[in-house]
């Protein structure tokens, strides 16, 4: 009995697999946006900011930051070398959280890791699972041509 | 094709990783889903008024009923148990939450806006889709899939 209703909702819920990939990429390219541009803005505040924080070559990696946000965004969205570009930005989730976040405790409420902690685990389902067949990255890569 | 077979090779690498990301998932949503589960079962009463007065109809069933499937859902995504039965559940439960409180809040998680529940969707529709992955009771109980 259990083992019908397992395999009968593992049978219909598959097939929900690319959607739900395709979603949480662009409530993921959505959530860098802001970040991106703000960056872009004013890149010699945040070379400034990432310099008070003990970050080395802060200008460099302001640089690097801001670009793999913005390539992130583009990326994410299109689902173009989708496992490739998840990997910088679970780097730069990761340093968040290390420099900024993890000071102030768990909550999203007092600034805490909670949100880049759900962006790298968002990441990291992408960078292990890919784009899903919604994606530039299915038809380029996966998509058996012969 | 050079880039086709790097990208080919590279997602076979990282298909290794695919259950290490549904684990950390089904943790931190365990993780996230326990404090609003025992709030409720702490101040019963208050949350049933809560429920009434944001117009849930029968609000001491329902709180009974989201105070129930919360807890169990701490339980059984930490032990990857029914996994894809009991994220449709705890996927209700945040459109709910979403449509009854959040969203007039608007995205943002400072404004107490829908972006925290939106993420726990979108977490759940990846884990009802995909199962629990290969660290799980499911695993152990249903083998392995496809």
């Amino acid at each position: 009995m259990l083992v019908k209703i397992h395999t009968l909702s593992k049978n219909i819920l598959q097939n929900f697999q690319s959607l739900s990939l395709l979603l949480a990429r662009f409530a993921v390219a959505y959530g860098f946006l802001e970040p991106a541009l703000l960056k872009w803005k004013d890149i010699g505040a945040v070379a400034e900011w990432f310099d008070s924080m003990g970050i080395p070559f802060p200008t460099l990696n302001a640089y690097m930051a801001a670009s793999s946000e913005i390539l992130g965004v583009v990326l994410l969205t299109i689902g173009l070398f989708t496992r490739l570009i998840s990997i910088p930005l679970m780097v730069i989730m990761v340093v968040a959280i290390m420099t900024v976040h993890l000071v102030h405790g768990f909550s999203a409420g007092d600034n805490g890791f909670e949100i880049p902690l759900y962006y790298m685990l968002f990441l990291f389902i992408f960078t292990s699972h890919g784009a899903g067949k919604f994606s530039l990255d299915y038809f380029l890569f996966e998509k058996k041509t012969q | 094709m050079r880039l086709k077979d790097f990208y080919l090779e590279l997602s076979v690498l990282l298909n290794y990783f695919q259950s290490f990301s549904l684990l950390f998932a089904r943790i931190v949503l365990a993780y996230g889903f326990y404090e609003p589960a025992l709030t409720k079962w702490r101040n019963f009463d208050t949350t049933a008024e809560w429920f009434s007065s944001l117009g849930i109809p029968l609000a001491p069933v329902m709180t009974l009923l989201t105070a129930s499937i919360e807890i169990l859902g701490v339980l059984l995504l930490f032990l990857g148990l029914f996994t894809r039965l009991i994220t449709i559940p705890l996927m209700i439960i945040m459109v709910i939450a979403v449509l009854t409180v959040h969203i007039s809040n608007g995205f943002s998680v400072a404004d107490n806006g829908f972006e925290v529940p939106l993420y726990y969707f979108l977490f759940l529709s990846i884990l009802t889709s995909y199962g629990a992955g290969e660290f799980s009771l499911d695993r152990v109980i249903f083998g392995k899939e496809k």
